[in-house]
């Protein structure tokens, strides 16, 4: 599970490429030929929401959140245990919040139709008027889904006393 | 429970997880959906995701990402090291000269990468092993290369001011001129303090041996062709800001984009380091903007709570004295520098403190300078100065971590200086966007 957050997150990242791609077209295209594009802030949006909301699980995987260690590194390790835990569980809390109104938001605004049953989720009210709110929405429900998986298995191991967990979030 | 209790446990909840080594991106979402269930039931729990979508589509953010991809590509190109050697031949016959120069390269280095970790880690393992090498006083050398390195973020482009920008919704365009003059004047207080100090004192600082001085000088002029291009891809992307040439975003994208093209142009560019950089702004950006969403939360809770109302009365009770409010709030600034990072602080205090700041009538973009500025001794202060921990990893078992934070003093006491300055004088941050912008 790990293995496939991570590469699903590193192909988030390559959206970063593609935004600096899009950015420069939409520049030259402005100045250049006096054509802006419509689609290059909408696109460049989405991608990097997406990147930014799967980067969480990425740094909890590679163990890289930020942590005040000072107090924790001095502690006994059964103490240093508890105190692992105590965080990944306040983890747990703060995500299944996120995961759990995370879709409820994206539900309310993806699964909208209209009186003669077409589509019509929440849209963005640009020219180009994507359902971008509604994308970004989703996005947030699956990456908080995805970020509390990844804290639930180090809680599991952790409390099975196997050090893979504790191992990961040292290293970073 | 009244708001002020709540209020109080809240602070005493959060220093608690904060100091257990909880993962910061945690602390406070935790306390949020505490507070949201409590107060509103399952219902509160809205507010913490719709917060969390609304702030993670703005498109401003995407400079943010940008900006590292620029930054990483001029470091893995060894933008760093050739221009620390381009610059090191000056240093001649000058006692402190090579400190000088770190400083100088530092203050560079801010306006290509601007990003603090990046930048101590490469002057940890450029100019430190030169300062070691010819002696000089450890504590002076180490303290140049964390205090020169954290000037990243004084100098523009700098990530703290973009998100000031967003959260005071003033021009971040604006806050990039009006931190120039007060950044470079504190570059000049370090470079003053090491001329100094190696002046009454030869011993803490030798100049470069007679035989490294020898060089020619049309050699060392050849030595700036390599740092040219990266030189004006940075300056390229400052004047397209400041002339309204492309938003920030833009400008940042075209930033990474030329530092690809002088990359390449260098042969340093391959696809294994396309790869390694989009990952590290991946990681930058999963670790900072987690920590934002928690404290996002947080804020928002806290506001349908009534606290933010509260809280502003209580600051803006305080005194009569508008002065004294705001000696109150860089003292808050400090304080929470000496425990957490400058996201978070920012995020906890501003919603409370901008509404007051602008009631008493002072300017925010000048406020945002004086953030930026307190933000720097954050920086270097123990436990918690990011600086020290970059410089101890990038050095290794050579520093002792307590030894870094024992050479921080001198340099803190000059950031202190130059925060009092831009304080009772906000004219020296605020003539040059007046100037450009009218």
């Amino acid at each position: 599970m790990t293995w496939f957050i991570k590469k699903l997150a590193e192909l988030s990242a390559f959206g970063f490429f593609i935004i600096v791609l899009m950015m420069v077209y939409e520049v030259v295209a402005r100045y250049g030929f006096g054509a802006p594009t419509f689609w290059a802030h909408e696109i460049a949006g989405l991608l990097g929401a997406l990147a930014f909301l799967l980067g969480g699980a990425y740094c909890m995987v590679e163990g890289s959140h930020m942590r005040i260690t000072v107090l924790r590194d001095r502690m006994p390790p059964g103490l240093r245990r508890a105190v692992d835990m105590l965080g990944l569980a306040c983890g747990a809390i703060y995500l299944s919040a996120l995961a759990f109104s995370g879709w409820q938001i994206a539900q309310r605004s993806l699964f909208r139709f209209m009186p003669d049953g077409s589509w019509f989720p929440e849209r963005s009210g640009s020219s180009w008027n994507t359902p971008l709110p509604a994308f970004i929405k989703f996005a947030l429900f699956v990456a908080a889904a995805l970020f509390l998986a990844v804290v639930l298995r180090q809680l599991v191991l952790l409390a099975l006393g196997r050090c893979e967990a504790s191992n990961e979030r040292d290293s970073g | 429970m009244d708001i002020a209790t709540v209020s109080i446990l809240i602070v005493v909840a959060m220093s608690a997880l904060l100091l257990l080594g909880i993962p910061v991106a945690f602390v406070s979402g935790t306390i949020a959906v505490v507070l949201a269930y409590a107060n509103f039931g399952t219902a509160g729990f809205f507010l913490i995701s719709t917060r969390t979508a609304e702030f993670v589509g703005s498109f401003e953010l995407i400079a943010v990402p940008m900006f590292v991809l620029m930054a990483s590509i001029m470091e893995k190109s060894g933008v760093a090291r050739d221009l620390y050697r381009a610059f090191h031949v000056w240093a001649g016959s000058v006692r402190g000269g090579i400190g000088v120069v770190t400083t100088g390269v530092a203050v560079l280095l801010g306006a290509t990468t601007g990003i603090i970790g990046g930048e101590i880690v490469l002057l940890g393992l450029i100019a430190l092993p030169q300062m070691l090498r010819l002696n000089y006083d450890r504590k002076l050398a180490i303290g140049t290369i964390t205090a020169g390195g954290s000037l990243g973020t004084m100098i523009p482009p700098s990530i703290i001011l973009i998100f000031y920008g967003l959260t005071a919704e003033v021009s971040i365009s604006h806050l990039f001129l009006a931190t120039l003059v007060p950044g470079l004047m504190l570059a000049s207080f370090y470079v003053a303090y090491i001329l100094i100090r190696c002046g009454l004192n030869p011993a803490l600082g030798p100049p470069l041996p007679p035989e490294e001085r020898t060089m020619p000088l049309m050699e060392k002029v050849a030595l700036f062709k390599g740092v040219l291009l990266p030189m004006l891809v940075a300056g390229g992307v400052l004047i397209s800001i400041y002339a309204g040439f492309a938003s920030i975003t833009e400008s940042a994208a075209l930033g990474a984009f030329g530092a690809a093209i002088a990359a390449w142009v260098r042969n340093a560019f391959s696809f294994a380091m396309l790869r390694s950089v989009l990952v590290q702004a991946l990681r930058t950006c999963g670790m900072v903007f987690w920590l934002v969403f928690g404290t996002n939360a947080l804020i928002g809770v806290y506001n349908l709570m009534g606290g933010i109302t509260f809280a502003s009365n209580v600051l803006a009770g305080a005194s009569q004295e508008p002065a004294v409010i705001l000696v109150v709030m860089i003292g808050v600034f400090i304080l929470l520098g000496f425990f957490i990072d400058w996201i978070g602080i920012l995020f906890l205090t501003m919603p409370i403190f901008l509404p007051v700041l602008t009631q008493l009538g002072y300017d925010p973009i000048w406020f945002g300078i004086v953030f930026n500025l307190s933000m720097q001794i954050a920086y270097l202060t123990p436990p918690f100065g990011p600086a020290c921990f970059y410089l101890k990893g990038a050095a290794g078992d050579t520093l002792e971590l307590s030894e870094i934070f024992a050479a921080q003093w001198p340099f803190i006491g000059l950031q202190i200086l130059a925060l009092i300055i831009v304080v009772i004088w906000p004219e020296l941050s605020l003539w040059l966007p007046k100037f450009v912008y009218g």
